[in-house]
């Protein structure tokens, strides 16, 4: 996919900016606080229809009262126009080749990858920030599974709600347990088949950026007793036996303590948890093979590279690791790198440089 | 804002109704109060005589002006098919299909314990007394395609299987190859067609 132009008007600290980038690496630099970000996030906005900070209204600028987004976009040599308003009552307006369209049928869906400082978290956070990267960032390239997740939080509300109002016994409560178990082994079940796909990409990629020198491992962590060869059937048998295991402990704790909803992923590097030993640069070196992996995950489901977006998070690497990454990406993928330090010795790998100041775009390369 | 008495009453009624809003309420009744009396009198009446009228059939609960139900009272339908569904717009949504031929059951509402909707506050007792005659073959289960729709099924299923009846549920399934956004549209009549034995 590329972005072949992007409009707007009235977003965040821009009040009109028309820019057609180039479709290789574009190097966005200025000071703090110009509206780097802010850019990133109105790409991010026109792909996927929502932002990847907080509320949709916060995006229009304070001054007006509401904005808009144009951008067209090439995917399979088509070219797809977007247009999207957003007003301050966080209502949004959408339309792709000139008609009103749902969100799902951005083309940003499994066609944007996008890597942020707090991206680091997916490796040493809370494990709900791990299952949301599997769950929404992986899970895009299945709608089944994102279906079967949303009535499986659905059933373990439900099932919270008996827990908590102490209805165990009611006669409707193994009702909720079978649904329990038959959504939350769908899901189970997704998850496992996702990261079948997923982590030898992982793998393989830190393997390279490292050099062969470090070897990742990335582990699913389940509160029941599975294997990667487990099936749904099988799945439901272990929900079952751990549902009866568990049913003190839920009646007492007063809610669901088990299933994909708990379910943890930890990095190993050379076999030591990540969370505790890594440094700092092999951190970000496993979100890097992560965001890696996730752009060849893309291509092998689509037959077309995603953009990638990288947001204050390539400088930070060492130069080996930065070659890396350009390498990989020059010649294939549209990326968006933005930057406060002076592009300098990498600026070979760059076909334009662009300077922000004050939401001001010029290009400078 | 405030209104005077009976301005903010009649506000405060309107938004009672499901999908109604404060700002919608108020848009709606000064509507009624700028429109000439008749408007809003014929509607006043309208509600009343429904509310007097219009009761839950004492057979399958659907609501009915005249009891039992003209599904039930009639000659042609089949009393040994019974279609289950949540609440009376799905006995409309597949009457206009005209295929079905057999005779409803309203449950009027899901299992749901986050709305304190649990077996007991469901119009299941009914159901159980209409199968319990022995004339009923089958029962077809067609409460929504989501979680809640879902496991009233499956309890409804429970209840019924060891009576012997056959118990079938509509097929909202997607169909093989089918593509997930169309699968809203398969209407509740067709899905009739499609329906499945439940093991
Ligand atoms: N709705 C808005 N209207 C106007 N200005 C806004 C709005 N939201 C944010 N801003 C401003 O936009 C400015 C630029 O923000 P942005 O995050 O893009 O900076 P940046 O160039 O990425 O900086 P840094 O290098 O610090 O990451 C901020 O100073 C912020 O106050
Ligand atoms: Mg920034
Ligand atoms: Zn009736």
């Amino acid at each position: 996919m590329i972005l072949k132009s992007i409009s707007i008007n009235n977003f965040r600290n821009y009040n009109t900016l028309h820019w057609e980038p180039h479709s290789g690496i574009n190097f966005i630099t200025g000071f703090n606080a110009q509206g780097k970000t802010n850019l990133l996030e109105s790409i991010f906005f026109s792909g996927l229809g929502h932002s990847f900070r907080k509320k949709a209204s916060d995006v229009v600028n304070w001054q007006s009262r509401d904005a808009s987004i144009k951008a067209t976009y090439q995917l399979n040599n088509i070219d797809m126009d977007i247009s999207i308003y957003i007003n301050q009552d966080n209502v949004k307006k959408l339309f792709i080749n000139g008609s009103e369209e749902k969100r799902k049928f951005l083309p940003g869906h499994s066609g944007i990858v996008l890597f942020k400082p707090d991206d680091l978290q997916i490796i040493n956070g809370p494990p709900s920030v791990k299952r949301d990267f599997i769950d929404h960032d992986i899970g895009i390239i299945e709608p089944l599974y994102l279906r079967n997740l949303i009535q499986y939080r659905r059933v373990v509300e439900q099932r919270n709600n008996l827990l908590r109002t102490g209805e165990r016994h009611n006669d409707s409560f193994q009702i909720w347990d079978e649904s329990f178990y038959q959504y939350g082994a769908k899901v189970l079940a997704g998850r496992i088949k996702l990261l079948k796909k997923y982590i030898p990409l992982v793998r393989k990629t830190y393997a390279c950026i490292t050099g062969g020198l470090e070897e990742l491992e990335m582990k699913y962590l389940s509160t029941l007793r599975i294997t990667d060869k487990i099936d749904v059937e099988q799945i439901i048998l272990e929900f079952m036996s751990e549902g009866k295991i568990r049913q003190r402990e839920e009646v007492y704790k007063k809610q669901t303590i088990f299933g994909p909803h708990r379910d943890d992923i930890i990095f190993l590097i050379n076999n030591k948890d990540a969370r505790y030993y890594a440094s700092q640069g092999q951190i970000r070196s496993i979100v890097l093979a992560l965001k890696t992996a996730q752009i060849n995950l893309f291509y092998n489901e689509n037959g077309e590279y995603p953009i990638l977006l990288l947001d204050d998070v390539l400088m930070e690497l060492d130069e080996q690791r930065q070659q890396y990454l350009l390498k990989l990406i020059s010649n294939h993928i549209q990326s968006f790198i933005t930057t406060t330090a002076p592009v300098g010795k990498i600026s070979k790998y760059a076909n334009r440089v662009y300077l922000i100041n004050n939401g001001m775009l010029r290009e400078v390369i | 804002m405030q209104y005077a008495g009976a301005v903010s009453r009649l506000i405060v009624e309107l938004a009672r109704l499901p999908g109604i809003g404060t700002k919608t309420a108020q848009r709606l009744a000064f509507f009624l109060l700028n429109a000439p009396p008749e408007v809003a009198v014929s509607l006043a009446e309208a509600i009343r005589e429904a509310r007097e009228k219009v009761r839950r059939c004492s057979v399958c609960g659907d609501f009915t002006d005249v009891d039992p139900c003209p599904v039930c009272s009639s000659e042609t339908r089949n009393n040994g098919v019974i279609c289950v569904v949540q609440d009376p717009r799905d006995v409309a949504a597949i009457e206009k299909y005209r295929g079905y031929k057999g005779v409803y059951h309203v449950l009027h509402g899901v299992l749901s314990p986050l709305a304190g909707v649990g077996p007991q506050e469901l119009n299941i007792k009914s159901l159980l007394d209409r199968l319990s005659g022995g004339a009923v073959q089958e029962v077809i289960l067609a409460t929504n395609p989501d979680v809640e729709g879902d496991a009233t099924a499956l309890y409804l299923a429970r209840l019924i299987k060891p009576l012997g009846i056959k118990v079938t549920r509509i097929a909202h399934g997607l169909p093989v190859g089918a593509h997930l956004e169309y699968a809203d549209e398969v209407t509740l009549g067709r899905a009739i067609e499609g329906r499945r034995e439940i093991e």
